[in-house]
Protein backbone atom coordinates (compact mmCIF):
# COMPACT_ATOMS: atom_id res chain seq x y z
CA UNK A 1 0.00 0.00 0.00
CA UNK A 2 3.12 2.16 0.84
CA UNK A 3 5.11 1.73 -2.50
CA UNK A 4 1.44 1.89 -4.45
CA UNK A 5 0.68 5.37 -3.09
CA UNK A 6 4.61 6.52 -3.25
CA UNK A 7 4.03 5.22 -7.14
CA UNK A 8 0.37 7.71 -7.60
CA UNK A 9 2.33 10.42 -6.01
CA UNK A 10 5.41 10.09 -8.68
CA UNK A 11 2.91 9.54 -11.37
CA UNK A 12 0.75 12.55 -10.57
CA UNK A 13 3.70 14.78 -9.48
CA UNK A 14 5.02 14.29 -13.00
CA UNK A 15 1.58 14.44 -15.03
CA UNK A 16 1.10 17.40 -13.68
CA UNK A 17 3.97 18.81 -16.09
CA UNK A 18 2.66 20.29 -18.99
CA UNK A 19 6.11 20.59 -20.60
CA UNK A 20 9.52 18.72 -20.00
CA UNK A 21 12.30 19.18 -21.98
CA UNK A 22 15.82 17.36 -21.58
CA UNK A 23 19.40 19.16 -22.54
CA UNK A 24 18.58 19.15 -26.46
CA UNK A 25 16.73 21.54 -28.02
CA UNK A 26 13.20 20.18 -28.04
CA UNK A 27 12.32 22.13 -30.84
CA UNK A 28 13.16 23.89 -33.41
CA UNK A 29 10.84 26.81 -34.88
CA UNK A 30 11.71 27.55 -38.86
CA UNK A 31 10.43 30.24 -40.98
CA UNK A 32 11.34 31.26 -44.27
CA UNK A 33 9.54 34.49 -45.87
CA UNK A 34 10.31 33.59 -49.33
CA UNK A 35 9.54 37.53 -50.12
CA UNK A 36 12.03 38.74 -47.79
CA UNK A 37 14.27 35.53 -48.18
CA UNK A 38 14.82 35.95 -44.22
CA UNK A 39 14.92 32.57 -42.18
CA UNK A 40 13.76 33.11 -38.81
CA UNK A 41 14.58 30.34 -36.47
CA UNK A 42 13.60 29.83 -32.82
CA UNK A 43 15.40 26.99 -30.91
CA UNK A 44 13.27 25.99 -28.10
CA UNK A 45 15.50 24.98 -25.10
CA UNK A 46 14.28 25.34 -21.45
CA UNK A 47 17.17 26.32 -19.31
CA UNK A 48 17.72 27.51 -15.34
CA UNK A 49 20.74 29.50 -16.16
CA UNK A 50 20.98 30.96 -19.72
CA UNK A 51 24.78 32.33 -18.92
CA UNK A 52 25.88 28.95 -18.39
CA UNK A 53 23.31 26.25 -19.85
CA UNK A 54 22.26 28.06 -23.18
CA UNK A 55 22.33 27.06 -27.49
CA UNK A 56 25.71 27.08 -27.75
CA UNK A 57 25.56 26.54 -31.80
CA UNK A 58 23.16 27.20 -34.59
CA UNK A 59 24.33 25.50 -37.90
CA UNK A 60 21.89 26.37 -41.28
CA UNK A 61 22.19 23.39 -44.09
CA UNK A 62 20.53 24.35 -47.79
CA UNK A 63 19.93 21.29 -49.56
CA UNK A 64 22.38 19.21 -47.32
CA UNK A 65 25.02 22.28 -47.63
CA UNK A 66 26.38 23.92 -44.34
CA UNK A 67 26.20 27.74 -45.43
CA UNK A 68 26.26 29.24 -42.24
CA UNK A 69 27.29 28.78 -38.70
CA UNK A 70 26.98 30.53 -35.30
CA UNK A 71 28.64 30.58 -32.63
CA UNK A 72 26.27 31.67 -29.63
CA UNK A 73 28.10 32.63 -25.39
CA UNK A 74 24.40 32.35 -23.60
CA UNK A 75 20.70 31.97 -24.43
CA UNK A 76 18.06 35.43 -25.23
CA UNK A 77 16.07 33.73 -21.96
CA UNK A 78 14.87 30.70 -19.64
CA UNK A 79 13.21 29.52 -22.53
CA UNK A 80 14.10 29.51 -26.13
CA UNK A 81 17.00 31.66 -28.82
CA UNK A 82 16.09 33.31 -31.77
CA UNK A 83 18.03 33.66 -34.46
CA UNK A 84 17.30 35.24 -38.19
CA UNK A 85 19.39 35.08 -41.53
CA UNK A 86 19.31 36.64 -44.69
CA UNK A 87 19.75 33.23 -47.39
CA UNK A 88 19.10 35.41 -50.84
CA UNK A 89 19.95 32.30 -53.09
CA UNK A 90 16.95 30.39 -52.31
CA UNK A 91 14.58 28.81 -54.76
CA UNK A 92 10.81 27.37 -54.34
CA UNK A 93 11.58 23.49 -53.60
CA UNK A 94 15.21 23.87 -52.16
CA UNK A 95 15.44 22.27 -48.35
CA UNK A 96 16.60 24.46 -45.52
CA UNK A 97 18.04 22.48 -42.11
CA UNK A 98 18.87 23.83 -38.81
CA UNK A 99 20.60 22.19 -36.25
CA UNK A 100 20.47 23.38 -32.63
CA UNK A 101 23.56 22.34 -30.34
CA UNK A 102 23.08 22.74 -26.62
CA UNK A 103 26.48 23.49 -24.69
CA UNK A 104 26.12 20.66 -22.19
CA UNK A 105 25.08 18.03 -24.49
CA UNK A 106 22.50 17.35 -26.82
CA UNK A 107 21.46 18.58 -30.28
CA UNK A 108 18.14 18.45 -32.50
CA UNK A 109 18.11 18.97 -36.48
CA UNK A 110 15.09 20.32 -38.35
CA UNK A 111 14.01 21.26 -41.97
CA UNK A 112 11.97 22.49 -44.20
CA UNK A 113 11.11 23.09 -48.30
CA UNK A 114 10.89 26.18 -48.99
CA UNK A 115 7.55 27.00 -51.08
CA UNK A 116 7.31 30.30 -52.45
CA UNK A 117 3.17 30.47 -52.09
CA UNK A 118 2.89 29.31 -48.53
CA UNK A 119 4.93 30.68 -45.75
CA UNK A 120 6.77 27.93 -43.95
CA UNK A 121 6.99 26.83 -40.36
CA UNK B 1 11.75 -18.11 -25.63
CA UNK B 2 11.19 -15.10 -24.66
CA UNK B 3 9.89 -14.44 -21.85
CA UNK B 4 7.49 -11.50 -21.23
CA UNK B 5 7.84 -11.28 -17.90
CA UNK B 6 11.18 -10.33 -17.76
CA UNK B 7 11.39 -6.85 -16.97
CA UNK B 8 14.66 -6.50 -19.26
CA UNK B 9 12.40 -8.21 -21.93
CA UNK B 10 9.42 -5.31 -21.30
CA UNK B 11 12.38 -2.95 -21.49
CA UNK B 12 13.65 -3.90 -24.83
CA UNK B 13 10.29 -4.46 -25.81
CA UNK B 14 9.40 -0.54 -24.69
CA UNK B 15 12.74 0.69 -26.66
CA UNK B 16 12.15 -1.21 -29.75
CA UNK B 17 8.30 0.03 -30.20
CA UNK B 18 9.75 3.57 -29.56
CA UNK B 19 12.46 3.08 -32.09
CA UNK B 20 10.10 2.31 -34.59
CA UNK B 21 7.32 4.96 -33.46
CA UNK B 22 10.00 7.87 -34.36
CA UNK B 23 11.32 5.97 -37.80
CA UNK B 24 7.69 5.71 -39.03
CA UNK B 25 6.57 9.04 -37.49
CA UNK B 26 9.93 11.21 -38.55
CA UNK B 27 11.03 8.66 -41.47
CA UNK B 28 13.98 8.85 -39.74
CA UNK B 29 15.87 5.71 -40.83
CA UNK B 30 19.44 6.98 -40.04
CA UNK B 31 18.15 7.10 -36.33
CA UNK B 32 17.15 2.98 -37.08
CA UNK B 33 20.39 2.35 -38.67
CA UNK B 34 22.73 3.89 -35.68
CA UNK B 35 20.23 1.77 -33.48
CA UNK B 36 20.43 -1.19 -34.90
CA UNK B 37 24.87 -0.52 -35.12
CA UNK B 38 25.14 0.16 -31.28
CA UNK B 39 23.08 -2.92 -30.56
CA UNK B 40 24.93 -5.06 -33.05
CA UNK B 41 28.01 -4.23 -31.67
CA UNK B 42 27.29 -4.37 -27.79
CA UNK B 43 25.71 -7.66 -28.28
CA UNK B 44 28.45 -9.28 -30.66
CA UNK B 45 31.17 -7.90 -27.83
CA UNK B 46 29.34 -9.23 -25.25
CA UNK B 47 28.90 -12.88 -26.71
CA UNK B 48 32.32 -12.85 -28.15
CA UNK B 49 33.29 -11.96 -24.16
CA UNK B 50 31.81 -14.62 -23.09
CA UNK B 51 32.30 -17.30 -25.19
CA UNK B 52 36.47 -16.64 -24.66
CA UNK B 53 35.49 -17.75 -20.61
CA UNK B 54 32.98 -19.88 -21.03
CA UNK B 55 33.31 -21.58 -24.82
CA UNK B 56 29.19 -21.41 -24.69
CA UNK B 57 27.52 -18.18 -27.25
CA UNK B 58 25.26 -16.75 -25.47
CA UNK B 59 23.09 -13.66 -26.52
CA UNK B 60 22.51 -11.27 -23.49
CA UNK B 61 19.21 -8.97 -22.90
CA UNK B 62 21.87 -6.63 -20.83
CA UNK B 63 23.88 -6.38 -23.53
CA UNK B 64 20.74 -5.47 -26.25
CA UNK B 65 19.26 -2.80 -23.65
CA UNK B 66 23.20 -1.50 -23.26
CA UNK B 67 23.34 -1.15 -26.88
CA UNK B 68 20.06 0.45 -27.04
CA UNK B 69 20.26 2.93 -24.63
CA UNK B 70 23.54 3.57 -26.69
CA UNK B 71 21.49 3.96 -29.53
CA UNK B 72 19.20 6.72 -28.37
CA UNK B 73 21.47 8.80 -26.72
CA UNK B 74 24.37 8.99 -29.22
CA UNK B 75 23.39 11.13 -32.17
CA UNK B 76 22.35 9.08 -35.09
CA UNK B 77 24.45 11.25 -37.62
CA UNK B 78 27.91 10.61 -35.77
CA UNK B 79 30.08 8.83 -37.67
CA UNK B 80 29.07 5.32 -37.48
CA UNK B 81 32.87 4.43 -35.81
CA UNK B 82 32.09 6.81 -32.57
CA UNK B 83 29.22 4.52 -32.20
CA UNK B 84 30.51 1.34 -32.39
CA UNK B 85 33.52 3.04 -30.23
CA UNK B 86 30.94 3.66 -27.56
CA UNK B 87 29.19 0.07 -28.08
CA UNK B 88 32.61 -1.85 -27.19
CA UNK B 89 33.73 1.04 -24.54
CA UNK B 90 30.35 0.08 -22.50
CA UNK B 91 30.70 -3.56 -22.57
CA UNK B 92 34.80 -3.91 -22.17
CA UNK B 93 33.78 -1.53 -18.56
CA UNK B 94 31.65 -4.42 -17.66
CA UNK B 95 33.83 -7.15 -17.50
CA UNK B 96 37.47 -5.18 -16.94
CA UNK B 97 35.98 -2.57 -14.48
CA UNK B 98 34.55 -4.27 -11.70
CA UNK B 99 34.15 -4.89 -7.75
CA UNK B 100 33.03 -7.96 -6.17
CA UNK B 101 32.27 -9.55 -9.67
CA UNK B 102 29.57 -6.66 -10.53
CA UNK B 103 30.55 -3.66 -12.84
CA UNK B 104 30.78 -0.34 -11.17
CA UNK B 105 30.21 1.90 -13.67
CA UNK B 106 26.73 1.97 -15.62
CA UNK B 107 27.92 0.37 -19.24
CA UNK B 108 25.99 2.73 -21.79
CA UNK B 109 27.03 5.79 -19.62
CA UNK B 110 30.71 4.70 -19.45
CA UNK B 111 30.57 4.24 -23.07
CA UNK B 112 28.75 7.32 -24.81
CA UNK B 113 30.84 9.65 -22.21
CA UNK B 114 34.31 8.73 -23.41
CA UNK B 115 33.04 8.67 -26.98
CA UNK B 116 31.74 11.98 -26.41
CA UNK B 117 35.53 13.09 -24.50
CA UNK B 118 37.60 11.13 -27.12
CA UNK B 119 36.11 11.68 -30.37
CA UNK B 120 34.06 14.69 -29.75
CA UNK B 121 30.96 12.23 -30.53
CA UNK B 122 27.20 14.69 -30.12
CA UNK B 123 24.53 13.47 -28.36
CA UNK B 124 20.37 13.96 -29.26
CA UNK B 125 18.68 12.07 -26.49
CA UNK B 126 15.82 10.58 -28.61
CA UNK B 127 12.85 10.46 -26.74
CA UNK B 128 13.38 12.50 -23.45
CA UNK B 129 10.49 14.85 -24.29
CA UNK B 130 8.03 11.77 -24.05
CA UNK B 131 7.63 12.52 -20.62
CA UNK B 132 3.99 11.15 -20.95
CA UNK B 133 5.03 8.17 -21.57
CA UNK B 134 8.37 7.95 -20.06
CA UNK B 135 7.46 8.92 -16.64
CA UNK B 136 4.58 5.79 -16.23
CA UNK B 137 6.73 3.07 -18.25
CA UNK B 138 9.72 5.03 -16.23
CA UNK B 139 8.33 4.04 -12.88
CA UNK B 140 6.73 0.50 -13.69
CA UNK B 141 10.39 -0.62 -14.48
CA UNK B 142 11.95 1.52 -11.45
CA UNK B 143 9.28 -0.62 -9.23
CA UNK B 144 9.85 -3.77 -10.57
CA UNK B 145 13.99 -3.54 -10.33
CA UNK B 146 13.39 -2.08 -6.61
CA UNK B 147 14.78 1.63 -7.82
CA UNK B 148 12.18 3.65 -7.05
CA UNK B 149 13.68 5.38 -4.44
CA UNK B 150 16.79 6.68 -6.43
CA UNK B 151 14.34 8.22 -8.39
CA UNK B 152 12.84 9.71 -5.68
CA UNK B 153 16.45 10.79 -4.18
CA UNK B 154 17.09 12.61 -7.22
CA UNK B 155 13.90 14.43 -7.36
CA UNK B 156 13.01 16.02 -4.31
CA UNK B 157 17.10 17.09 -4.25
CA UNK B 158 16.76 18.41 -8.01
CA UNK B 159 13.42 20.38 -7.24
CA UNK B 160 14.96 21.62 -4.04
CA UNK B 161 17.91 23.36 -5.47
CA UNK B 162 16.42 23.98 -8.66
CA UNK B 163 13.57 25.27 -6.53
CA UNK B 164 15.74 27.53 -4.99
CA UNK B 165 17.27 28.89 -7.86
CA UNK B 166 14.61 29.65 -9.46
CA UNK B 167 13.13 31.77 -6.64
CA UNK B 168 16.45 33.50 -6.75
CA UNK B 169 16.38 34.02 -10.16
CA UNK B 170 12.48 34.79 -10.31
CA UNK B 171 11.96 32.27 -12.83
CA UNK B 172 8.54 30.34 -12.66
CA UNK B 173 8.64 27.45 -10.96
CA UNK B 174 7.08 24.72 -12.84
CA UNK B 175 9.96 25.95 -15.69
CA UNK B 176 11.90 23.45 -13.30
CA UNK B 177 10.53 20.46 -14.68
CA UNK B 178 11.68 21.35 -18.07
CA UNK B 179 15.25 20.93 -17.09
CA UNK B 180 14.71 17.50 -16.54
CA UNK B 181 16.28 14.36 -18.67
CA UNK B 182 13.38 11.97 -18.73
CA UNK B 183 14.86 9.01 -20.54
CA UNK B 184 18.36 10.10 -18.29
CA UNK B 185 16.40 9.59 -15.08
CA UNK B 186 13.79 6.77 -15.62
CA UNK B 187 15.82 4.46 -17.68
CA UNK B 188 19.36 5.50 -17.34
CA UNK B 189 19.52 6.36 -13.70
CA UNK B 190 17.45 2.95 -12.30
CA UNK B 191 19.93 0.46 -13.61
CA UNK B 192 20.46 -2.22 -11.13
CA UNK B 193 23.52 -3.60 -11.22
CA UNK B 194 25.76 -0.26 -10.51
CA UNK B 195 23.24 1.01 -7.89
CA UNK B 196 22.70 0.59 -4.15
CA UNK B 197 20.88 -2.44 -2.83
CA UNK B 198 20.06 -1.07 0.58
CA UNK B 199 17.44 1.72 0.30
CA UNK B 200 19.68 4.24 2.11
CA UNK B 201 22.25 3.60 -0.20
CA UNK B 202 19.50 4.47 -2.83
CA UNK B 203 18.12 7.59 -1.45
CA UNK B 204 21.95 8.96 -1.27
CA UNK B 205 22.47 8.09 -4.42
CA UNK B 206 20.05 9.97 -6.24
CA UNK B 207 20.57 12.48 -3.83
CA UNK B 208 24.09 13.00 -5.02
CA UNK B 209 23.38 12.52 -8.67
CA UNK B 210 21.10 14.91 -8.65
CA UNK B 211 23.50 17.94 -6.33
CA UNK B 212 26.66 16.84 -9.03
CA UNK B 213 24.63 17.88 -11.93
CA UNK B 214 23.37 21.05 -10.40
CA UNK B 215 26.99 21.81 -9.77
CA UNK B 216 28.74 20.86 -12.30
CA UNK B 217 25.80 22.64 -14.60
CA UNK B 218 25.88 26.00 -12.61
CA UNK B 219 29.97 25.78 -12.82
CA UNK B 220 29.46 25.41 -16.47
CA UNK B 221 30.94 21.80 -17.65
CA UNK B 222 30.70 21.91 -21.09
CA UNK B 223 30.26 18.30 -21.55
CA UNK B 224 27.67 15.49 -20.45
CA UNK B 225 27.11 16.28 -17.11
CA UNK B 226 24.09 13.96 -16.52
CA UNK B 227 26.62 11.09 -17.33
CA UNK B 228 29.78 12.42 -16.01
CA UNK B 229 27.53 12.41 -12.39
CA UNK B 230 26.02 9.04 -13.18
CA UNK B 231 29.29 7.89 -13.57
CA UNK B 232 30.76 9.83 -10.36
CA UNK B 233 28.31 7.99 -7.97
CA UNK B 234 28.38 4.85 -9.29
CA UNK B 235 32.42 5.17 -8.14
CA UNK B 236 31.15 6.29 -4.94
CA UNK B 237 28.76 3.20 -4.28
CA UNK B 238 31.99 1.63 -3.65
CA UNK B 239 32.63 4.02 -0.54
CA UNK B 240 28.85 3.46 0.29
CA UNK B 241 29.69 -0.68 0.79
CA UNK B 242 31.88 0.59 3.44
CA UNK B 243 29.05 2.46 5.63
CA UNK B 244 28.14 0.08 8.31
CA UNK B 245 23.97 -0.07 8.64
CA UNK B 246 22.34 -0.97 11.80
CA UNK B 247 21.71 -4.19 10.30
CA UNK B 248 25.23 -5.12 10.37
CA UNK B 249 25.52 -5.27 6.29
CA UNK B 250 26.26 -2.02 4.44
CA UNK B 251 24.51 0.72 2.67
Amino acid sequence: MKKLRVFLSCLLFFVYVSAAYSHPPSDIQIAFDPATRILNVVVVHSTSNPNNHYIEKVDVGLNGEEIIQQMISKEDNNQNQSVSYLIPNVKNGDKISVEGYCNISGKLKKEIIVDAVAYSY
Amino acid sequence: MINLRSIKTQLIIYLIAVVLFFTIKERDFVFLGAFVISVFTAVICESFILYSKTKAFKITESSIITGMIIGYVLSSDNCWWKIVFASLIAIFSKHLISFRKKHIFNPAAFGVLLSIVIFSASTQWKSTYLWYILVPVGIYFAQHVKKLEVIVGYTVISLFLFGTQALLTKVPLLNIFSYFSYFYIFIMLIEPKTTPSRTTGKYIFGMGVAVLIFILTEVGIKFDVELFSLLVMNALILLLYRIPTNKGGAI
